[in-house]
């Protein structure tokens, strides 16, 4: 390989555009240094030492986010009792209704609990993180989808490896679908479904910005905790 | 209703004690390497971007620095609102690409003096004799 056609291989790697993320100052940066008269071998290093970064960065990412949706799917019961009050889902009591009604209530009670629990943990990670303000409407609606598709999706492959005779969309709206104690493999479209969409919309926690305002609100919660404080003669 | 007031006030102390709690969090003290790139800032008249900056690192530590890990502590910093950066021009020999200086901020400055002062305490506090090199 020539010396120029590896360089731009390399800068191709650690650029990053989206955002101005450190890749791309990086590559400017070594560009710069390589321009001033250093060795091809230094370059090397210091491009793999930039991927290595990259990937422990993106690996912690990956298992922060791994944990927080398996921990959220785990609660996926509770929220499943809340949500339908505990009624006993059977599509046998939906067989006496007309068509379009029979295709309507499997989805009503199997997948929309599912899709707004997997929605709602996602809210609720960008607003722990502070991100809310940073991800758009744009990325909101694509995460959402994204996650919704990818439920659907993991879904068929679950039921697939499960050797399930015939792949059919009412399977997944039985009310024990993504029950962990039913069959624990069926939390993965859940937990994946939820990662996935945090994976497209939340910024990059070593990202510009985002916790800036996780900072700026918690330093309005702590101004308001000790205004209450004060208030109550707390110490 | 006085019960409803009690469990209020322990709730609200119990949050209390965590904001007290995470400001002490805020104000740990700086690793290494951070406590390095804000001092090579500093030293760079307090406006730098990357190269300059490794450039230094290196010829303070005697060795090479990789750029990769002076963005990652970088970034590090900017999250504690040690340091803050701004976008400067972009030049030829950098491929087009713009360059991020970093500055130091009040809290950085703020936060080096207070590392200084707690190492300077416990070097003064090491027992005679301990500190020396073989």
């Amino acid at each position: 390989m020539k010396p120029n056609m590896f360089v731009s291989l390399a800068v191709l790697l650690i650029d990053r555009k989206k955002d101005h993320a450190n890749g791309h100052f990086l590559a400017g940066d070594l560009l710069e240094e390589l321009e001033a008269g250093r060795s091809m071998s230094w370059f090397c290093f210091q491009v793999a030492a930039a991927i290595l970064i990259r990937v422990r960065v993106l690996a912690y990412r990956c298992l922060l986010l791994l944990a927080f949706s398996a921990g959220w799917s785990v609660l996926y019961p509770l929220w499943r009792s809340a949500c339908i009050g505990g009624l006993s889902y059977s599509l046998d009591h939906f067989k006496s209704l007309e068509w379009p009604w029979t295709s309507f209530f499997p989805l009503i009670y199997g997948i929309v609990p599912a899709l707004l629990f997997v929605w709602l943990g996602f809210v609720a990670y960008t607003a722990i993180c502070g991100s809310m303000k940073f991800t758009s409407v744009q990325q909101f609606a694509c995460a959402l989808s994204f996650s919704s598709g990818t439920l659907l999706s993991i879904s068929f492959i679950v039921l697939r490896e499960l050797r399930h005779p015939q792949l059919v969309i009412e399977d997944v709206t039985r009310s024990d679908f993504f029950l962990f104690d039913h069959l624990y493999l069926i939390s993965i479209p859940l937990t994946l479904s939820l990662m996935a969409a945090l994976l497209m919309s939340a910024p990059d926690t070593g990202g510009r910005g985002g916790p800036r305002q996780v900072r700026w609100s918690e330093g309005r919660r702590r101004s308001l905790i000790s205004r209450i404080a004060q208030a109550s003669d707390l110490p | 209703m006085s019960h409803f007031r009690s469990l209020f006030r322990k709730l609200l102390t119990k949050l209390y004690l965590f904001a007290i709690n995470e400001d002490m969090a805020e104000q740990r003290f700086l690793g290494e390497f951070e406590l390095m790139i804000l001092l090579a800032i500093l030293r760079l008249e307090n406006v730098t971007y990357g190269v300059p900056l490794a450039r230094e690192l290196s010829d303070l530590r005697g060795r090479d620095v990789s750029l990769g890990s002076v963005y990652a502590t970088l970034d590090r910093l900017e999250l504690k609102g040690l340091v803050k950066s701004t976008l400067g021009e972009s030049t030829p020999e950098r491929g087009g690409r713009a360059k991020r200086f970093f500055t130091v901020t009040a809290a950085g400055v703020r936060s080096l003096h207070e590392t200084r002062r707690v190492l300077s305490v416990l070097w003064k506090k090491l027992p005679p004799g301990k500190g020396e090199m073989a």
